[in-house]
């Protein structure tokens, strides 16, 4: 198996020989949409690795978001296996913005910390997938949050530990986000569409395995945050499907999979001059962060700080 | 104790040892506008080199940036008025409706580590809001983000709201943001775009002169 920086190079001597050419995936034809897999032990091992490969192998496609000038996207269908997602290090160094962004979008998809930010009458959220997670309730129209749904709201991260806890070997342990009766109208529907987990038996327990589905996907700019906090929810749900049972449940393998996994045009010169140099340049170890570096728990401390003093409604 | 040594604990993004080595540096005698200069702001400087020249993840700048509050929050008590700010005052915000403040945060810790006086009224700020802040603070720009489209109109509904109050003139507008562009800029009446935060600082450097 090839290291993480064996990887890099090998991507890096394949694309200097290529120029900017895109080598099609084995099998596919003109028109075909490139199908991408790459496996890491941690998170910004395996979301690093699916970076490169997109790069390298994705069709070229023009987005309705191009500006005037843009290179047309990278674009596949992307599987991404983490082995271990909680295994450090966790953090990847190539994500746009700080720690305490992080930790904050981290408690906005597990708790919920900005739900009160779906006010879409102030031009703010339609949506939170922790919102449509745990609180699900389609509606016909998202044009404000005044509009009630006829149905009660459906807590389906609850359902997930629930049915895992009483019928560990389900299938059925699923939540989704999709609105069909709203969210097609809208200007920025949901990007993840699903998750699902299954149990399976360990040396010492069980094993919560977890796979989420997701219709499109910023996969430079969006995707390494999205798993962090998606893995950081199968690890809660582990957490409550142990207490519950009052076995050992520890967190499986994550798998993610997007059906448009892309980078968009306008990233391109950021792309090549920042993260590929970087690639380049920097060994592995250097392009990561561990959660407990003491300067990323200051950090998020920091964020849980001002998290803390946020207005909310009464 | 070196002031190099502050430059590089910021570079590290070591608050802890940025704060450590400010008091020791304080207790050494330092003049406060020094340690803040030569130590703090040199090493920002440093920072945002690496930074614009794609030697540096973003991350990276926040913890940074984060290291040299650490400083700041110690010696800037000690700094008299004139001293504070010397480059120049910006407000900054995103603007009504946008709640992302990833981008906003990453332009005002630039500018702040460029030597700016930054006043961050944060995001979703109504144009009432800011029209407050530019009379109370008097900045010599205003710098306002937006990420999403639909939030757009409210960049040129805050310019128009500045030429009602009568403090157009008064103010430079810098505005950014993904779905900005330079012609929406000049459209909505700003004075300058800057499409990332490495050329905010650029821009906002121009914009007054001082480059």
């Amino acid at each position: 198996m090839h290291t993480v920086d064996e990887a890099a190079r090998t991507f890096m001597a394949d694309k200097a020989g290529q120029g900017d050419k895109a080598s099609m995936v084995d099998g596919m034809k003109k028109g075909d949409i490139p199908v991408i897999q790459t496996t890491g032990n941690t998170i910004p091992e395996a979301w690093e690795k699916s970076v490169l490969e997109l790069w390298e192998k994705g069709a070229r496609v023009r987005t309705e978001y191009d500006k005037e000038g843009d290179e047309p996207s990278r674009d596949a269908t992307g599987i991404v296996i983490v082995e271990e997602p909680m295994a450090e290090p966790r953090i990847h160094l190539a994500f746009p913005g700080g720690i305490e962004e992080l930790e904050k979008y981290r408690q906005e998809v597990l708790f919920g910390v900005h739900d009160h930010w779906i006010r879409p009458e102030e031009d703010k959220w339609t949506y939170t997938y922790h919102q449509r997670l745990a609180a699900y309730a389609p509606v016909s129209d998202l044009s404000s949050s005044k509009v009630k749904s006829p149905f009660p709201a459906v807590n389906q991260l609850q359902y997930i530990i629930d049915k895992l806890a009483k019928s560990p070997i389900s299938r059925r342990a699923q939540g989704i986000t999709w609105m069909p009766t709203a969210d097609p109208a809208t200007d920025d529907p949901p990007c993840l569409q699903r998750i699902w987990c299954r149990m399976l038996e360990a040396d010492d327990g069980f094993l919560l395995n977890m796979n989420t589905h997701w219709r499109s996907r910023d996969a430079y700019k969006a995707a390494f945050m999205n798993m962090y906090a998606l893995t950081d929810l199968q690890r809660w749900m582990a957490e409550e499907i142990s207490k519950k049972m009052g076995k050992k449940v520890s967190v499986g393998r994550y798998v993610d999979i997007s059906d448009s996994y892309h980078i968009y045009g306008s990233y391109f010169q950021e792309f090549n001059e920042r993260f590929l140099k970087l690639v380049a340049n920097r060994p592995f170890e250097k392009r990561v962060w561990r959660t407990d570096d003491k300067r990323v728990q200051a950090a998020i401390k920091a964020a849980q700080e001002q998290l803390a003093k946020e207005p909310r409604p009464a | 104790m070196s002031l190099e040594e502050i430059s590089q604990a910021v570079i590290d993004g070591d608050g802890e040892l940025v704060e450590s080595l400010v008091r020791k540096s304080l207790g050494e005698g330092l003049a406060p506008s020094k340690i803040i200069n030569d130590g703090l702001i040199a090493g920002m400087n440093i920072v945002g080199d690496r930074f614009k020249s794609g030697d540096f993840f973003i991350p990276e700048v926040m913890m940074s940036a984060r290291a040299m509050h650490s400083g700041l929050g110690i010696v800037k008590p000690l700094l008299s008025k004139s001293e504070e700010g010397k480059h120049g005052t910006i407000v900054i915000c995103t603007v009504k409706g946008d709640v992302h403040d990833i981008g906003k945060n990453l332009v005002s810790m630039m500018l702040e580590g460029a030597g700016f006086r930054v006043v961050d009224l944060g995001t979703d700020v109504s144009p009432e809001r800011i029209l407050a802040a530019v009379r109370e603070h008097e900045p010599q720009i205003l710098a306002m983000s937006t990420l999403l489209t639909t939030t757009l109109p409210r960049v040129p509904e805050a310019i128009k709201a500045l030429e009602a109050a009568g403090l157009r003139s008064k103010v430079k507008v810098m505005i950014g943001g993904a779905p900005v562009t330079q012609s929406f800029a000049q459209k909505a009446g700003a004075d300058a775009y800057a499409p990332d935060a490495a050329l905010a600082v650029d821009t906002a450097k121009k914009l007054l002169g001082s480059r």
